[in-house]
């Protein structure tokens, strides 16, 4: 054999090499921290695109209404109805998972159902002055979903989210315009 | 066999583990940036949904309209942790009744103070 032999590793040269991957280790496990809370984060702060567009059409809803029916100072979990100016009725319910809208004219004639979200887990509205509608609405949203937008289905790796929404009528209850 | 087997030295396994560790820590400032981003971005949506609250309060009559510090934050909770404060002026306009509204919602995110205002006009009929 040429050069020379070969002696293994001495525990210095051992010790050395383990705490400098132990420092790498503790580096590499601070990058998956802030990786995780970098999602998190902008999971967060982003709404679901079908989310944004419940929310937008219960805002619609409320602010064209004149008053709410039943109108409870409480929270509660019951149907949410809405008198329209025109005499016609608004109802958001929550069937199993899926939060529901129905209409009705003012002759009473139902119109059809629109399914506004799935996976819904909590819904709770009051109405502590007549001229606003508190919300709660908890579902439960793929994080995959918020990233990619679009729809997804219940699985694993769902996360639950929490919309606390305050929304005035413009047709009823206090007099300001805006 | 030819030739010999011989390992790493240890000179060798430091250089590695140095560029490894120097990769590391470049990638983790960036990171840092984009978080940091991230948590402003976060923030500014809490900022945004307080200032929409407060509005929503004023105009529904659950506030009165009158200037001042508003907390609505125990009702309606942010989803950062951010510490989210309201502040209201309201300032009379030329025609009775019409109120210039402005919604002022403050938070400071890593010694960075950051504002979201809104400002609109309401008027009693």
């Amino acid at each position: 054999m040429t050069g020379r032999p070969a002696r293994g590793t001495s525990l210095v040269e051992l010790m050395i090499v383990l705490a400098l991957i132990g420092v790498m280790a503790l580096l590499a496990a601070d990058l998956v921290t802030h990786s995780l809370t970098l999602l998190g984060a902008v999971g967060r702060s982003v709404r679901n695109p079908l989310v944004a567009h419940v929310i937008a059409r219960l805002r619609a809803d409320i602010e064209d209404a004149a008053a709410v029916r039943s109108a409870a100072f409480a929270w509660n979990n019951q149907p949410l109805e809405l008198r329209e100016q025109d005499g016609a009725v608004v109802r958001f319910e929550l069937e199993g998972d899926r939060l529901v809208r129905r209409t009705e004219d003012g002759g009473g004639v139902e119109g059809e159902a629109q399914v506004l979200l799935r996976g819904v887990t909590a819904w709770w509205w009051r109405s502590p002055v007549p001229g606003v509608v508190d919300l709660r609405i908890g579902y439960l949203v793929h994080p995959e979903t918020e990233r990619h937008m679009s729809g997804g289905t219940v699985g694993a790796g769902r996360v639950r989210r929490t919309e606390h929404l305050r929304f005035a009528l413009r047709a009823g209850g206090g007099g300001w315009r805006w | 066999m030819s030739g010999h087997q011989r390992g790493f030295s240890l000179l060798e396994a430091v250089a590695a583990l140095a560029l490894f560790g120097m990769a590391i820590v470049v990638a983790a400032g960036f990171l840092d940036a984009h978080v940091s981003a991230a948590r402003r971005l976060e923030a500014r949506a809490d900022l945004v949904r307080a200032a929409e609250v407060v509005l929503e309060s004023l105009r529904g009559e659950a506030l009165p309209l009158t200037g001042g510090a508003i907390d609505l934050s125990g009702q309606f909770p942010g989803r950062s942790s951010a510490q989210v404060s309201t502040r209201v002026r309201v300032t009379p306009r030329n025609l009775t009744g019409l109120y210039e509204v402005r919604v002022e919602a403050r938070t400071v995110i890593r010694s960075e103070e950051m504002v979201v205002t809104v400002t609109t006009q309401m008027w009693k009929p």
